[in-house]
């Protein structure tokens, strides 16, 4: 695209040197991160001097580098939805991405899900077109790849001519906790120069799994000593990373009196009481080196002081199994 | 002999005879627009040259600058240089006298300068007659190809983008930037990278001479 702009020079004298302020609007930035080629400018002359006949193409000066126009900021990709077939922690997961594109993804780029370090796609990787993608010519079905390196899902042969609305669906495997978790979202063009990047991740949190257990006291009297047995049974595998939880309510709680064992042996485990709900967490490692999904566990805690008072509350002990990052 | 062969001997004569010298004129380094440089003229003698053969070269329907006065020659005759060579110019022509004998068959070439490139990219039609002695002369012409001088640089001193976003659209460039001369009814172009798009375009431009 070539324009014309007439320079008046401010004196009737030509052959002077000048400096040249150009703002040229209404441009749009390359479609991708990186440089163009250089602006090409020429200054001509459209008469012979000192006549009134026309010359054409009657190049002066001209400059043919350093011109660049950048792309240094990549746009902007918002989530508008994310939909879970299935949000249990360790389940497999079909979810649906609505995402909102600022810039298009030309034929041979890429849009991309970087997930969580937790979260893992089901291979062979599936996803489809839900909405707005196109695939590239010669395609007739959506093909995704997964890079473990990067822990991203990227699409193979998917475009999208436009700017606005995009839907995806790929099938994940949730994460073993349900710590709060940031899926990002990329688009890049056939060079792998990015063009867009999610400027804030959408947090997904996976919901804990139900944890079949009976806690039993050994004494319900208010303001006297009790041993808690728990026993409960696994739905996932517990690594000797993960935690035993159990959480008590208010009380007047001696803490150096606290002593949790299993099998009749004594294990380590720690106390601490929340600042803000004065409710006790009690936290063990498993006494198993790998506790093995749909295995039982049982495990005492002796030195524990029932409240002052009883009621549904007072009465009430949550019971969890968790990673270090969230519960199981 | 035949009749047969005294012709064709007599029709190959007649065609050497209407034969000429070629000429070529080219700018010697440097080929920039608007800029003092020495010329390369040679010249291809089909028959003896005498030493008082004259040049006259014209440059009146170019626009090189050529300077009245005596010029800064040197000559070669077959790449080997001699001397005595001179040159003198007025109103853009210019008479070259090589002073030596030169053979048939021989390329003759002056360079002479310094002459000012022309300001502006066009080709320039320069001619030579060749004067042997008071009964023979050649004249012959040469087109200097637009394409051998280079256009003047431009200074650039800034460019800005409004915005560097991915895609965005309605992006003000600015540049700020220096012309080095400014020609008759100048005007200015500029090509868009195939990179960057094009919306409702407004321009705005301002000229401050120095």
């Amino acid at each position: 695209m070539i324009i014309f702009a007439v320079v008046t020079p401010a004196s009737n004298s030509t052959n002077s040197s000048g400096y040249v302020y150009l703002t040229i609007s209404g441009l749009t930035n390359p479609q991708s991160m990186g440089n163009s080629s250089s602006f090409i400018i020429q200054l001509l002359t459209t008469t012979l001097p000192g006549t009134s006949t026309s010359c054409t193409n009657c190049l002066v000066a001209q400059v043919n580098s350093q011109l660049i126009a950048q792309s240094t900021v990549p746009g902007n990709i918002a989530t508008i939805n994310f939909l879970s077939s299935n949000t249990l922690i360790g389940q497999i997961n079909t979810i649906t991405v609505y995402s909102q594109l600022y810039a298009s993804i030309p034929a041979g780029g890429m849009y991309q899900i970087v997930l969580p370090p937790s979260v893992s796609p089901v291979l062979p990787v599936n996803c489809s077109t839900v909405y707005g993608f196109t695939l590239t010519n010669g395609s007739s079905t959506p093909s995704c790849s997964f890079n473990a390196t990067t822990n991203a899902i990227s699409t193979n042969n998917f475009m999208f001519s436009s700017i606005g609305s995009v839907v995806i669906k790929v099938i994940i495997n949730n994460p073993p906790d349900a710590r709060t978790l940031p899926f990002w979202f990329r688009t890049f063009d056939a060079s792998n120069n990015m063009i867009g990047n999610s400027t804030t991740p959408y947090l997904f949190k996976a919901t804990p799994l139900t944890l079949n257990n009976t806690a039993q006291k050994n004494s319900t009297q208010v303001d006297t000593g009790f041993k808690l047995t728990v026993n409960l049974t696994l739905q996932v595998t517990l690594q000797s990373s993960d935690f035993l939880k159990v959480v008590l309510p208010q009380a007047n709680y001696v803490m150096s009196g606290i002593v949790c064992s299993s099998a009749g042996i004594n294990i380590p485990c720690t106390s601490v009481v929340d600042n803000s709900t004065n409710n006790l967490t009690i936290s063990m490692s498993p006494p198993c080196s790998q506790c093995t999904n749909g295995s039982s566990l049982s495990f005492i805690i002796d030195g524990l002081i029932n409240p002052s008072f009883i009621n549904n509350y007072s009465q009430t002990v949550i019971v969890q199994t968790a990673h270090v990052a969230g519960v199981i | 002999m035949s009749v047969r062969v005294v012709l064709l001997i007599v029709l190959l004569l007649q065609a050497a005879l209407s034969q000429m010298g070629s000429l070529q004129v080219t700018p010697n380094s440097p080929s920039t627009l608007f800029t003092n440089t020495t010329y390369l003229v040679s010249y291809y003698t089909l028959y003896n040259l005498p030493a008082s053969a004259t040049f006259f070269l014209d440059f009146s329907s170019t626009y090189i600058g050529v300077p009245n006065g005596p010029l800064n020659i040197s000559s070669t005759i077959g790449a080997v240089s001699i001397s005595g060579a001179t040159g003198s110019c007025s109103a853009s022509k210019c008479t070259l006298r090589l002073n030596n004998n030169a053979a048939a068959n021989s390329n003759i070439q002056f360079n002479i300068g310094n002459l000012l490139n022309p300001p502006f990219l066009l080709q320039q039609t320069t001619s030579l007659k060749v004067t042997f002695n008071s009964t023979y002369s050649e004249s012959s012409s040469w087109i200097i190809n637009s394409i051998l001088y280079s256009p003047l640089p431009m200074g650039i001193n800034a460019m800005k983008q409004s915005d560097y976003g991915v895609g965005n659209t309605d992006v003000t460039y600015s540049f700020n930037f220096t012309v080095p001369m400014t020609p008759s009814n100048p005007q200015l172009s500029i090509t868009i990278p195939s990179q960057v798009g094009i919306g409702n375009l407004q321009t705005a431009l301002s000229f401050y001479g120095s």
